[in-house]
C-alpha cells in the first residue's frame, strides 16, 4: 500500500477509501463517469441504439451507490440529480435486456454491455428457463429411444 | 445459489511499482500525475483519493509509522527514497485478484475445481503475517499508550490492516466452505474421481487436509446409515453406491447447467455446439452457456465465471 | 399399501427441512419401514422360489414376473426414502456444527423453541437450534465424530475461523442491541454487561458468536 500524504493524490482500494472518507481524512475523486453530464449522454445514446447497449463500467450500479451514500460531498453533482439519472439509465437498460431475453435457448446467449448488478437482476430467470429448455430439449431428441424402451416393457 | 455479491468484494492492490518509478523519473516528470495514473482492473476499480491536509498526518500505512508531517518536496522526495531501498510489506499485484477469481469460479461452477495450492499457500501465508504485524503493532501501541504517542492515526492504521486481513479471511472461508459444500454433494463421486490421487503428483483436484475430511466423513455417515436402519436391511439392499435399481444412486455434478462467464484471453474461442453449430467467443464478451463446454478454458484461464 | 410409510416419512423430511432445528427422530416410522421391507423381502423370496419349483404356464408366469418386479420397486424405494430421510438429518447436524453455538443439551420443548424462531423473521429455515435430545442414538455419534472432523478440519487453517459469517464483511466495529440478558463478556477492547435493550459499539469479530446465538442483534 502506498503510504498517504496531504493534498497528493493517492490511489487506493475502495474500501480503504471508504474507511479513510468515514473518518474525515480524505476526498474521493470521483470517477469520470459518475457525472450527470457523462451519465446524461449515456442516456441520450440508449435511446437513440435499441439494440445496443451503451459503455458503462462493469460496477457502475453499485460503486455509484456506494459513492452517492458515503461520499457524496465530493461529486460535483447533487446526488438528487444523479440519482435520477442512474433510474433512468437503469430502467431504459432493463427494459432493453428484457426484450433481449426473448432470443433465449437452450444452449446458449450472448449479454454484452450488461453490467454485473444487470447481470445478476437476469442471473435467476435466465438459469431456470434454460435448464427448462434444457430438459425439453433433451427429451425431444430422445423420445425414440424412450418409444422402443417403452415397448420392450410391454412386451416384458 | 446465491449469487455472489459484489459490491463488496474488492481487493487490495497495491501500488508497487509507483515509488520506485517516481524515483527514477522524478526530475523531469510531475509527481502528481505520476501518483494518480490510473490503473483499471477488473472486479473493482480503485479509486482516487486526496487525504485531507492538517488533520492528516501521514498515514504510512503497514509499516510507516512516520511522525507529524508537513508538506515539503525534499520530504516527499526524502520519501521516495527511502521507500524505494526499504520497500514497505507488499502483497503481490494480483494476490487479491487470483482470489477473488478463484472464489468466484469455484462458486459459480457446478463441479469441484482443481485445488489452488500455491494460491492458497502464498494466501495463507500472507495472512499470517499480517496477523503478526497486527499483534506486534498492538503490542507497540499498548507500550507506547502512557506516554501518549499513539496519535489516533495509528489506531486507523490498525483498522485498516484489520480490514484488510477480515476481507481476506472472507474469501478464504467462502472458497473453502464451496468446496466442502461441493464434496460432501457429491462425496461418492469424488471418492472414485480422486481415487489415483496424491502420490501420482500432478495437478490434484483436492487438496490432502480436503481428501482426508471427504473419507472420514463419508465413513461416519455410513456408519449413520448402517446403525440406523441400514445394517437391518437385506444384504442385497445395503449399498450406497447401488447403479443396478434402474437408477444410479451416485449423485454427480450436473456439468450441463447453464453458466454466466466471461471471455477473458485475447484471442477468440470457438465451440462446437450440438448441433454442429459453431459459437465464438470473444474478449471481453459475456455469455451463458452449458458449463460442459467451456470447462477447459476455465481451469486454463481463458475464461472466467461470473 | 406397501410405501405409505415411507411416504409419511418423506413428508416428515420435507417439513423438518424448512424448519430452523431438528425436530424429534420418527423412531417408530423407521422401524415400521424396516419391518415392511423385511416382509417385501419375504416375498420377494417367496416367488423367486416358486418359480423355480413350479412349472408354471407362459400367461402366469408373466404375472409372477410382474409381481416380483413390482415388489423390488417397493423395496429400492423404502430404501431411498430412509436414506433421504437420514441424509437430511445429517446435513442438518453438520450445518449446525459448522456454526458457533452450543446444542441445547436440556429437556426444554420443542414447542417453545418454535414460537420463539417465529418471532425473528430472519431466515427461519437455517439451522439456529439443535436439541440434542432429538437425536437418535446413532445420529448423536454422528453428531460428536462430525463435530471432532470439523474440529480437525479447522485446525488446519489458524487464522481463519472458517465457521465465520459468510456474508462479506463490511466495518469491524459494528453498532450492537442486546436481545437477552448474558453474562459479563470480555473483549480485548474492555467488558461489557448483556443487559437487554442495552447497546454497544464493538468490533464484530468478537461479537460474532454472540450474535450467532441470539444474544445480539446487528443495528
Amino acid at each position: 500500500m502506498p503510504s498517504l500524504k496531504p493534498l497528493k493524490r493517492t490511489e487506493v482500494p475502495l474500501w480503504t477509501a471508504i474507511i479513510l472518507k468515514g473518518q474525515g481524512k480524505c476526498n474521493i475523486i470521483a470517477p469520470a463517469w459518475l457525472s450527470y453530464s457523462y451519465l446524461k449522454k449515456m442516456y441520450d445514446q440508449e435511446k437513440k441504439n435499441p439494440e445496443m447497449f451503451s459503455n458503462l463500467p462493469w460496477n457502475w450500479l453499485e460503486l455509484s451507490k456506494i459513492l452517492i451514500t458515503k461520499a457524496a460531498d465530493d461529486l460535483a453533482d447533487s446526488s438528487t440529480q444523479l440519482c435520477s439519472i442512474i433510474k433512468d439509465l437503469r430502467e431504459i437498460r432493463q427494459l432493453k435486456s428484457k426484450r433481449g431475453l426473448r432470443e433465449l435457448n437452450e444452449s446458449n446467449i450472448q449479454l454484452n454491455g450488461l453490467s454485473l448488478m444487470e447481470l445478476n437482476e437476469l442471473r435467476p430467470f435466465v438459469l431456470l428457463v434454460m435448464g427448462k429448455m434444457r430438459q425439453l430439449h433433451d427429451s425431444v431428441s430422445t423420445t425414440d429411444d424412450k418409444a422402443s424402451d417403452d415397448e420392450s416393457d410391454h412386451e416384458w | 445459489m446465491i449469487s455472489h455479491n459484489p459490491s463488496v468484494s474488492t481487493q487490495t492492490i497495491p501500488q508497487q511499482n509507483q515509488h520506485t518509478k517516481s524515483k527514477k523519473n522524478f526530475n523531469n516528470c510531475n509527481i502528481h500525475k505520476l501518483l494518480s495514473k490510473i490503473h483499471t482492473h477488473d472486479f473493482f476499480p480503485n479509486i482516487k483519493i486526496t487525504p485531507v491536509p492538517h488533520i492528516f498526518s501521514s498515514l504510512g500505512l503497514i509499516t510507516n509509522f512516520s511522525p507529524q508531517y508537513t508538506m515539503e518536496i525534499d520530504d516527499i522526495l526524502q520519501d521516495f527514497e527511502q521507500q524505494a531501498r526499504a520497500p514497505p510489506i507488499k502483497r503481490d499485484a494480483d494476490l487479491n485478484q487470483q482470489l477473488v477469481a478463484a472464489m468466484l469460479n469455484e462458486r459459480m461452477a457446478p463441479e469441484l475445481l482443481p485445488y489452488k495450492t500455491e494460491l492458497m499457500d502464498r494466501v495463507l501465508t500472507e495472512i499470517q503475517q499480517q496477523q503478526q504485524l497486527l499483534l506486534d503493532s498492538y503490542e507497540y501501541g499498548d507500550s507506547n499508550a502512557e506516554a501518549g504517542v499513539i496519535s489516533s492515526d495509528f489506531k486507523l492504521q490498525l483498522m485498516i490492516i484489520e480490514t484488510d486481513i477480515e476481507r481476506i479471511a472472507y474469501l478464504l472461508r467462502l472458497y473453502i466452505r464451496t468446496r466442502l459444500a461441493k464434496i460432501d454433494s457429491f462425496t461418492i463421486y469424488y471418492i472414485n474421481e480422486s481415487a489415483g490421487e496424491g502420490s501420482s503428483g500432478g495437478i490434484a483436484l483436492l487438496s490432502p487436509a480436503e481428501r482426508l475430511y471427504m473419507h472420514k466423513h463419508f465413513k461416519i455417515l455410513t456408519q449413520l446409515y448402517n446403525t440406523s436402519f441400514l445394517g437391518k436391511l437385506p444384504s442385497f439392499l445395503q449399498l450406497l453406491d447401488d447403479t443396478t435399481g434402474g437408477e444410479t444412486m451416485i449423485a454427480t455434478p450436473n456439468l450441463d447447467q447453464p453458466v454466466f462467464i466471461r471471455v477473458v484471453c485475447d484471442e477468440p474461442i470457438v465451440l462446437t455446439m450440438d448441433g454442429d453449430d459453431e459459437l465464438t467467443l470473444t474478449k471481453n464478451g459475456i455469455y451463458v452457456v452449458r458449463y460442459r463446454l467451456i470447462k477447459l478454458y476455465v481451469q486454463i484461464g481463458d475464461i472466467v465465471l461470473i | 399399501m406397501y410405501g405409505d410409510q415411507a411416504n409419511k416419512l418423506i413428508l416428515e423430511a420435507r417439513r423438518s427441512n424448512n424448519l430452523s432445528e431438528l425436530p424429534l427422530h420418527q423412531h417408530t416410522l423407521v422401524k415400521d419401514i424396516v419391518e415392511e421391507i423385511g416382509v417385501l423381502n419375504k416375498d420377494v423370496e417367496y416367488l423367486n422360489e416358486q418359480q423355480s419349483v413350479e412349472e408354471i404356464p407362459a400367461s402366469e408366469a408373466r404375472v409372477h414376473q410382474c409381481q416380483l418386479f413390482v415388489t423390488h420397486l417397493c423395496l429400492r424405494r423404502n430404501k431411498r426414502c430412509l436414506l433421504a430421510y437420514q441424509k437430511m438429518r445429517a446435513d442438518k447436524i453438520a450445518e449446525f456444527l459448522w456454526l458457533n453455538i452450543d446444542p441445547v443439551a436440556g429437556t426444554e420443548t420443542t414447542v417453545s423453541h418454535l414460537k420463539e424462531d417465529s418471532d425473528s423473521p430472519l431466515n427461519n429455515t437455517l439451522m439456529s437450534k439443535l436439541v440434542l435430545l432429538n437425536l437418535s442414538h446413532s445420529e448423536q455419534e454422528y453428531y460428536k465424530q462430525y463435530q471432532d472432523l470439523v474440529l480437525e478440519f479447522k485446525s488446519g487453517f489458524a487464522d481463519i475461523d472458517l465457521s465465520g459469517d459468510l456474508e462479506p464483511p463490511t466495518d469491524i466495529f459494528i453498532d450492537v442491541r442486546v436481545l437477552k440478558n448474558g453474562g459479563e463478556v470480555q473483549t480485548e477492547y474492555g467488558v461489557f454487561n448483556l443487559i437487554k435493550d442495552s447497546q454497544f459499539y464493538v468490533r464484530k469479530l468478537d461479537v460474532d458468536r454472540l450474535i450467532q446465538q441470539g444474544y445480539l442483534e446487528e443495528i
